[in-house]
C-alpha cells in the first residue's frame, strides 16, 4: 500500500483548512429523491458474482468510505439474488477512513477485522470511540468490535449454498437464490450507517426506527466503489455504490404510505427514512456492428425491489412473485426507431411467451435479450406489480439499472444509467407518453 | 501430512534399469503439514500495530531414517488480497529463524495480487517480485528472501512455526495451509560397487 510523507499530509490538511474558509459550501447538495452520488446512510451493491470453482473467474470487492471526520458503523447485509437475507457484519470506519470488502474472501470465511482500537484517528479525524453492543474480542486489538478469526466450516457452507441455489442446512434445507447451473455465488449488497452492532437484517423489527433510531442511523456519511473482476478475461468494471439518503423531515421519506428504499420491510411506514431508487431507466447499449468495440458488448445490470420480507424457499421452484415482468422494456437504434420487447404481433401464429430480462431481485442481463439492434440505447420501465409487494400498489416498483460494457484483456467500466422517475412522480414514461 | 519417500523407489527402479555402478545418493522430500494452527487469519496491519499469526509443524524424529538432512523448502497456502503486504518467517524446533518471505518495497505495493500457492527455496530462479495478476498472484517454486540454509543440517526433530505477519494497512486473508519440507540424504549403498553377485 502507498503511504504518503508526513508532509503530504500536512499540505493537504492545510489545503483542506484553506478550502473551508474560502469555499460557499463545502458539502456537496444533496437532494431527498433525486439520487444523487453523495454521502448517504445506505449504500446498495447492486449485484456481486463470486465464482467460488474458479478465482480467476467473476469475482466481486466493494469499498466502504466514511465521508465525516467522526467515526461510523456500517452494517453490511449480504442479500441473495431473491432478496433473502444471509449474512450481516458489522464494519468500523473511522472519520475519513475506507475499509475494503473482498466478497471472495468473505465467501471464503475471511471477515474484514475492524475495530475503533485498531489505531489512532487520522489529523482530519475525530478521535475514535467505541460502539455500542459490540462484543469485545478476544485481541484488545479488535476489542470493540466483533473480530472472529474466521467463519466456521458450517457458515461458509450455508453461504456458498444460499447464494447459488443450493439446499443450506441453516434454512432447514431449503433454497434461497435461482440456481443457474453453476458454482457462482449471485446477490446484491446493503449498508447502513449504524448506531449499535448486531447481527440483524433490515428485515428484522426494530431495525428502523423513525429519526435513525433503530440499529440504522440516519448518517449521510457513507459512499463507495465496487468492483467487478474477472481475471481470466483481464477485466474489471468499477462503478460507484449507489447512495441512499435518509432524512426524517423531508416528506418523501417522513410521510406514512411514502415509497421509500425499505418500505416492503417497514409496513410503508417510512421509518427507514431512505429515499427510494429509480422507477424508470434510459440506457446506452453497444451489441454489435460498427461501435462493436465492446466484447462480449454491453451487459445491463439490474436490481429491482423485492417489496416484502423474502425467506427460504422448497427447492425446485422460485417464490410467487417470481419471474417479475415490467412495465416496459423499449430498444431504439441508432436512428430513432424503437422496438418494444413482446410487442411483435404473431398472429395468425400463437405469440410466444413473454421475455423475463429482469426476472429476479437482481441480475445481469446481456442487452442482445432485449435489443435486436446493435447500438442505440434502452428505455427500462421495470414498474410491476409481483404479488406481496407492499408498496406496489400504484403499479410502482423501484429499481436501479447500470450498464456494463468490457472489451476482455483492455478495458471495462460500468456507468449508471440515466434516472428518468421514481415512484414519488406520478409520470412515468413509457413509448408514446 | 504426504510423504514423498516414495521417489527413492523411483530412483532405485532407474538405478537398477541403468546398471549403474556408481554410488549415488537420492534426496527425496518429505512434506509435513501444518499441524497446529491452521487455518488461521492473518489479521491486517492497522496504523503501527501489526498482528502475527503462527502454524506449527511438528517434525518426527524419523524424517531422514536412514539418511541425513539434507536441506529445507517450505510450502505456503495462502489466502490474501494483497500478498505483497506479507511477511513469512519459517522457526525451528531450536529457535533459528529465517524469513523465507520479506514484504516487497513500497509497502507491498509492489505486488497487489492475490493469494499464494508455492514453495520457497534456496536457489530458485523466480523471486517473490514476479506475482502476476492471476490467483495465485505467486505460484510454483519460488526464491527465499533469506537463505534456508542457514538453518543447519541438525536434527530437525520437534515442533516447527511458521510466523505470518501483514506489514501493510489494506488487504485481507488467512493462511490455508503451510508444509516443511524435509529434503534427506540417503546413500543407495547396494549399489556402491555394481551388482554385487558374490
Amino acid at each position: 500500500m502507498t503511504t504518503f510523507p508526513k508532509s503530504f499530509g500536512g499540505l493537504a490538511l492545510g489545503t483542506i483548512i484553506a478550502l473551508g474558509t474560502t469555499a460557499v459550501s463545502p458539502r456537496a447538495q444533496a437532494a431527498i429523491g433525486t439520487l444523487d452520488r453523495v454521502p448517504a446512510a445506505t449504500l446498495l451493491l447492486p449485484y456481486f458474482e463470486v465464482d467460488l470453482d474458479d478465482p480467476n473467474g467473476p469475482q466481486t470487492r466493494f469499498t466502504i468510505v466514511n465521508a465525516s471526520p467522526d467515526p461510523t458503523l456500517a452494517h453490511a447485509t449480504l442479500w441473495t439474488d431473491t432478496g433473502v437475507p444471509t449474512f450481516a457484519l458489522d464494519v468500523y470506519v473511522g472519520g475519513r477512513g475506507s475499509v475494503e470488502v473482498d466478497l471472495r474472501l468473505l465467501f471464503s470465511g475471511v471477515v474484514p477485522q475492524t475495530s475503533p482500537g485498531a489505531f489512532a484517528a487520522g489529523p482530519d479525524s475525530t478521535p475514535h470511540v467505541a460502539v455500542p453492543n459490540c462484543p469485545l474480542a478476544a485481541s484488545a486489538l479488535y476489542s470493540g468490535m466483533p473480530a472472529p478469526a474466521r467463519l466456521s466450516d458450517n457458515q461458509i457452507a450455508h453461504l456458498r449454498a444460499a447464494h447459488t441455489g443450493q439446499a443450506s442446512a441453516a434454512f432447514g434445507n431449503m433454497c434461497s437464490a435461482a440456481a443457474h447451473g453453476d458454482n457462482i455465488a449471485r446477490g446484491y449488497v446493503t449498508i447502513d450507517a449504524a448506531n449499535s452492532c448486531s447481527s440483524g437484517f433490515p428485515t428484522d423489527p426494530g431495525y428502523f426506527v423513525n429519526g435513525g433510531l433503530g440499529i440504522a442511523s440516519n448518517a449521510n456519511v457513507l459512499f463507495g466503489q465496487y468492483t467487478a473482476i474477472e481475471r481470466d478475461d483481464n477485466v474489471t468494471a468499477a462503478s460507484p455504490l449507489v447512495s441512499l439518503e435518509a432524512s426524517s423531515t423531508d416528506p418523501i421519506t417522513s410521510t406514512a404510505g411514502s415509497y421509500t428504499f425499505y418500505a416492503g420491510y417497514v409496513g410503508a411506514t417510512a421509518a427507514d427514512n431512505r429515499e427510494p431508487l429509480g422507477t424508470v431507466w434510459d440506457a446506452r447499449y453497444i451489441n454489435t456492428g460498427f461501435f462493436a468495440v465492446f466484447d462480449p458488448g454491453t451487459q445491463i445490470v439490474a436490481w429491482r425491489d423485492p417489496g416484502f420480507p423474502h425467506s427460504a424457499f422448497a427447492c425446485g421452484a422460485l417464490p410467487a412473485d417470481f419471474p417479475r415482468y415490467q412495465a416496459e422494456v423499449a430498444a431504439f437504434d441508432e436512428l430513432e426507431n424503437p422496438m418494444i420487447l413482446d410487442s411483435i404481433d404473431f398472429y395468425p401464429n400463437p405469440q410466444p411467451p413473454p421475455t423475463y430480462a429482469f426476472a429476479l431481485v437482481t441480475q445481469r442481463t446481456p442487452a442482445t435479450v432485449v435489443s435486436p439492434f446493435s447500438s442505440g440505447f434502452l428505455r427500462l420501465n421495470l414498474n410491476t406489480t409481483p404479488p406481496g409487494v407492499v408498496a406496489s400498489s400504484t403499479g410502482k416498483l423501484q429499481s436501479y439499472v447500470a450498464v456494463r460494457q468490457r472489451y476482455n484483456g483492455r478495458f471495462g467500466a460500468e456507468v449508471p444509467a440515466t434516472y428518468l422517475a421514481g415512484p414519488q412522480d406520478t409520470y412515468q414514461p413509457t413509448i408514446g407518453n | 501430512m504426504s510423504n514423498r519417500r516414495g521417489l527413492s523407489v523411483f530412483s532405485i527402479a532407474i538405478l537398477l534399469g541403468s546398471a549403474c555402478g556408481i554410488a549415488q545418493a537420492a534426496s527425496p522430500s518429505t512434506w509435513i503439514g501444518c499441524t497446529g494452527g491452521c487455518p488461521a487469519r492473518i489479521p491486517d496491519r492497522n496504523g503501527a500495530t501489526n498482528s502475527q499469526v503462527i502454524v506449527d509443524i511438528l517434525v518426527p524424529a524419523d524424517v531422514c531414517s536412514g539418511g541425513t538432512l539434507a536441506g529445507y523448502a517450505v510450502y505456503l497456502d495462502v489466502l490474501h488480497s494483497h500478498v505483497g503486504d506479507l511477511r513469512a518467517t519459517l522457526i525451528s524446533p531450536t529457535a533459528q529463524n529465517v524469513e523465507f518471505l520479506s514484504p516487497l518495497a513500497d509497502g507491498g505495493g509492489a505486488c497487489a495480487g492475490d493469494d499464494i500457492g508455492a514453495k520457497f527455496r534456496d536457489g530458485a530462479d523466480v523471486s517473490f517480485a514476479a506475482c502476476g495478476s492471476l490467483i495465485p498472484a505467486v505460484s510454483g517454486v519460488v526464491k527465499s528472501s533469506a537463505q534456508l540454509s542457514a538453518l543447519g543440517i541438525g536434527s530437525p526433530a520437534g515442533t516447527w512455526h511458521i510466523s505470518l505477519q501483514d506489514e501493510s494497512h489494506g488487504g485481507d486473508g488467512q493462511v490455508k495451509n503451510a508444509a516443511l519440507i524435509v529434503n534427506c540424504n540417503f546413500s543407495d549403498d547396494i549399489f556402491s560397487s555394481g551388482f554385487e553377485l558374490n
